[in-house]
Parts: structure tokens; C-alpha cells; sequence
């Protein structure tokens, strides 16, 4: 091997392991892919030709973002992009119209978001997001504990945004960041991973007067498997709930 | 199979004592099994027998006050006989037996170091004193977690007041729950208020706190349990709006 090739592959090898470093160190994301990129992603995810419009981006932080649609059909499509080590990547999309809550890292609270597409014109007066944990009681020899039932509430602002996203009122995060404390004080038992104590729900009142989920068309849903952190947000039934239902 | 080390290493005071208390031990151990040694092995090799005996495989009793991994199988004390017996008289099985042994017993220790902890968490952490679970309530807020609750703000002067006079009461959970699921509407929740932002003792656990309606009761939830403290006057006052 001549002193040359042997500093060639030296050169060849500081440049592989810079540029690895630069992939694994900084972790500082490349620029958002542009509507083209976008739409041509969400058509191959939807099996589509055509027909998907982007709506509107929104970033969460720097690694992440919300990206909404419509596709062919009109049905409103939400979108959620990751920023995955050396690449933009789409965590979950679909377009069924109803929020969705995602963790963008579970342990920080205020990382938390509800995201809601419901469209222009769309046939909602007022919708109620709730956090819900479910009174319960547990009698044994060693110990009687009682769960409170819990119910917050907050309203989407749908008026100003017919899609959207929002951090949790402070009330909400209160309530989950004890939650994730107490948790955390049994961080190094591996197998005590729990799933959380409450869950989302929302509530859509129609201009009509009427409650319920008033789409334009049925929707449809993707995911990649790796959609940790999204978290569903039931539909209530109104007998479901408890206290007074205040209409207006 | 299951490495017993894995207590909640560090998750409050006494445990984390408890741990480096065993920590402390074990080192010792291992260094005077080390320096008394006939024939000289390496601290590397040595080291490596005793964490393989550490492996065993336990059962977990549990109780009110603890759970306890009790090593029963010596998985790794058998493991390295069989890796190492052989040649002439076992050589040297015997050789690394002691420090075999040592990783086993060492699981044992450990348990020891918690038991020993015990009482002096229930010295600095007494478990029916309010002030062990809110030691610190100057950022603290109240809200209705419960729509039945009218507007509410935290009366901080009569908590700090009461903090130290506030007597455990034993929950009655089953009528709690009875009383409220059998109403219409299940319109009255009993602890329709969150208390937030408070702090426990130093090195304590961790708390969920739920207040009563009439501000007088304290539902306290920790991660091993709960405690519901009385008070004599209400620690709430009426939202004042500007």
C-alpha cells in the first residue's frame, strides 16, 4: 500500500466518523420537507393519487410537528412528523376528525398537546376537552383507598381555529405532573411501567343544539407502531359524565 | 431469574441510606476476602465471581410495610461450579468458591441494610403525621377538580396552622364511594378539590392530595398507599373575584 491510498483511507475514515458524529451528536433537524415532499408522503401513506391538500404546519418544538390535510374525499386529516435521528418521519396520520393528546416526552407535562382538526366550516358550536379519572374504591386487610373521581375541563377554541393545537391548562398538567412524580419514585423497578390513571375525552355540541361527532365523511388511519406519546381522546356519552352540563 | 438489587435504589432518604449502607458492606466484604486470599487472583476475576453469585433466583413476600426479595437458588453460584470445576480436585472452583459464596450472601446483606433502615424512616418520616407529606405550602394552590365544586381558594394560614395538629383518621373508602355513586347524577363528589405545589419533607415520598368538600379532610396518595388526615377548620375560602 503506497503512502498515498494509506492517507486516503485515514481522510476517508475522519470524514465517516464526522459525519456520524454529526448524525448521533447534534441532533439539530434538517429543514421541514416542503408541501411537495409532504404531500407526496401523505399519498403514499393514504394510497392515494392526488387529491390531498396541506393545510397548515404547525411545530411543537423543534423536533416536532403537526402537519393538516384534506384529502380526497374532504374528510380533515391530521398528521404528526418526527424528527427520527437523520430524517423527518410521520409518526401517525389520520382522518377521523377527532383529537388526539401527544405526549412529546412523557415525563415533562408541558410537553403535552391536544390536536384537533375539525375543519372549515365545520358543524360544531362549542367543544369541551376533558381529563377523566373514574372514582373507584379498594377495601383489603392491609389498607382501604378510595380514588376520587376527577373531571376537568377546558374548551377547544374552534371558533378561532377549526384545527389547532394546545398546550393542557394548567389545572390538567397539575393534576399529571403529581402523577409522574409519584411514579418516578419507583423509577428503577423495570416492570411497574403503568399505564396512566386517567384518560382524554372531549364532547362536541352541533350548532343544532345537538351532541355528538358530526364529520363529513368517515375517516381513515395510519400508523407507523412507533406512535408512543399519542394518545387517543375518547368521545363521552353525556350520561357518562357527571355534574351539570352546561349546554350553552 | 432476577438479580435482586433492584430495590427502589434511590427513590427517598432512607432507602437511598439503606442502599449505600449495603454499598459499604459489600466493599468491605470483598476487600477482606481479597487481601486475606492463599493464592493471589486477580481483582478483576474475583470481582466478576462475586457479581455472577449475586444472581439467584428469588421469591417476593409481600406485606403492609414491605416487600422483600428472599434469595432461595444460588443460580450463579452454580453457574460458575460448573464453569469451573474439572481438573484436579476442582482447583479452581475452590479457588473462586469464597468469592462465589460472598455474591450470594451479599444479596442477604442487603435485605439486611433495608430491614435496619425501617425504623429510622419511621423516625424521620412519621407515616400519620401530616407534615412528613406537605412540609412546604408557599407556592401551593387549590383548585375543583370535580365539577361539583363551587369556586375555591387554598386559606394557605390555616393549613400551615393546622399542619402539625392534623390527626390520621382511617378512610372510609367503600361508603365514600357508596354515597356518591348511589346519588343522582353522581353530582357530590366527596374530595371535589386538588391541592398542588406543595412539598413533601426532604427526601420524602412523593404525594397526591385531594381536599374534602367542607375543606376540613385531607386524602393523601403516595405510591405504596393512602392517608386521610381531619382537621378542625377548613383550610378553603371562597374564590375572591377582582
Amino acid at each position: 500500500m503506497t503512502k498515498k491510498t494509506q492517507y486516503s483511507l485515514i481522510c476517508i475514515g475522519i470524514i465517516l466518523l464526522a459525519v456520524s458524529a454529526y448524525i448521533f451528536f447534534i441532533k439539530e433537524p434538517l429543514d421541514f420537507p416542503n408541501k411537495k415532499v409532504l404531500n407526496k408522503k401523505l399519498e403514499e401513506v393514504f394510497q392515494e393519487n392526488g387529491g390531498i391538500k396541506i393545510k397548515q404546519i404547525q411545530f411543537l418544538d423543534k423536533q416536532h410537528a403537526v402537519v393538516f390535510f384534506s384529502s380526497r374525499d374532504n374528510a380533515n386529516g391530521t398528521s404528526f412528523w418526527k424528527w427520527d435521528t437523520v430524517k423527518w418521519s410521520i409518526v401517525s396520520a389520520d382522518t377521523m376528525g377527532i383529537p388526539k393528546v401527544w405526549k412529546v416526552n412523557p415525563s415533562d407535562e408541558n410537553s403535552y398537546y391536544v390536536i384537533w382538526n375539525f375543519g372549515p366550516g365545520n358543524q360544531y358550536k362549542k367543544v369541551d376537552f376533558y381529563l377523566i379519572s373514574k372514582r373507584n374504591f379498594l377495601v383489603s386487610d392491609e389498607m382501604d383507598t378510595y380514588t376520587p373521581g376527577v373531571q376537568l375541563k377546558t374548551n377547544l377554541p374552534i371558533e378561532q381555529y377549526s384545527s389547532g393545537v394546545m398546550k393542557l391548562p394548567m389545572n390538567m398538567t397539575a393534576y399529571i405532573r403529581d402523577e409522574i412524580k409519584i411514579k418516578q419514585m419507583n423509577k428503577l423497578s423495570f416492570f411497574n411501567e403503568e399505564m396512566p390513571m386517567y384518560q382524554f375525552g372531549w364532547l362536541g355540541f352541533a350548532n343544532n343544539g345537538k351532541i355528538g361527532i358530526f364529520n363529513n365523511s368517515d375517516g381513515s388511519g395510519f400508523g407507523t407502531g412507533g406512535e408512543e406519546g399519542l394518545q387517543d381522546v375518547f368521545f363521552r356519552d353525556p350520561s357518562e359524565l357527571e355534574g351539570p352540563l352546561e349546554e350553552k | 431469574m432476577d438479580i435482586s438489587l433492584d430495590y427502589d435504589i434511590f427513590n427517598n432518604l432512607p432507602t437511598t441510606v439503606a442502599s449505600l449502607l449495603g454499598i459499604i458492606v459489600s466493599i468491605a466484604m470483598f476487600t477482606y476476602l481479597f487481601i486475606n486470599q492463599k493464592v493471589k487472583l486477580g481483582f478483576k476475576k474475583t470481582l466478576a465471581a462475586t457479581l455472577v453469585g449475586i444472581v439467584v433466583f428469588s421469591f417476593t413476600i409481600n406485606t403492609a410495610v414491605i416487600s422483600v426479595k428472599i434469595p432461595v437458588l444460588p443460580l450463579g453460584v452454580w453457574f460458575l461450579y460448573f464453569y469451573l470445576r474439572g481438573n484436579r480436585n476442582n482447583e479452581r472452583w475452590q479457588q473462586y468458591r469464597k468469592f462465589a459464596w460472598l455474591g450470594y450472601i451479599l444479596n442477604f446483606i442487603l435485605i439486611l441494610c433495608h430491614l435496619i433502615v425501617i425504623p429510622l424512616s419511621h423516625y424521620f418520616y412519621p407515616e400519620n403525621k401530616l407534615s412528613t407529606y406537605i412540609d412546604n405550602a408557599s407556592n401551593a394552590r387549590v383548585f375543583a377538580s370535580h365539577p361539583s365544586a363551587s369556586p375555591a381558594e387554598l386559606n394557605r394560614i390555616s393549613l400551615l396552622n393546622q399542619i402539625e395538629k392534623a390527626r390520621e383518621k382511617k378512610a372510609m373508602s367503600m361508603d365514600w364511594y357508596y354515597d356518591t355513586a348511589i346519588r343522582e347524577n353522581r353530582s357530590a363528589e366527596r374530595f371535589p378539590y386538588y391541592l398542588t405545589n406543595t412539598k413533601p419533607k426532604t427526601g420524602g415520598e412523593e404525594v397526591r392530595i385531594f381536599i374534602e368538600r367542607n375543606g376540613k379532610g385531607l386524602l393523601i396518595s403516595t405510591l405504596k398507599g393512602q392517608h386521610y388526615f381531619r382537621l378542625d377548620s377548613s383550610i378553603l375560602k371562597e374564590e375572591l373575584h377582582d
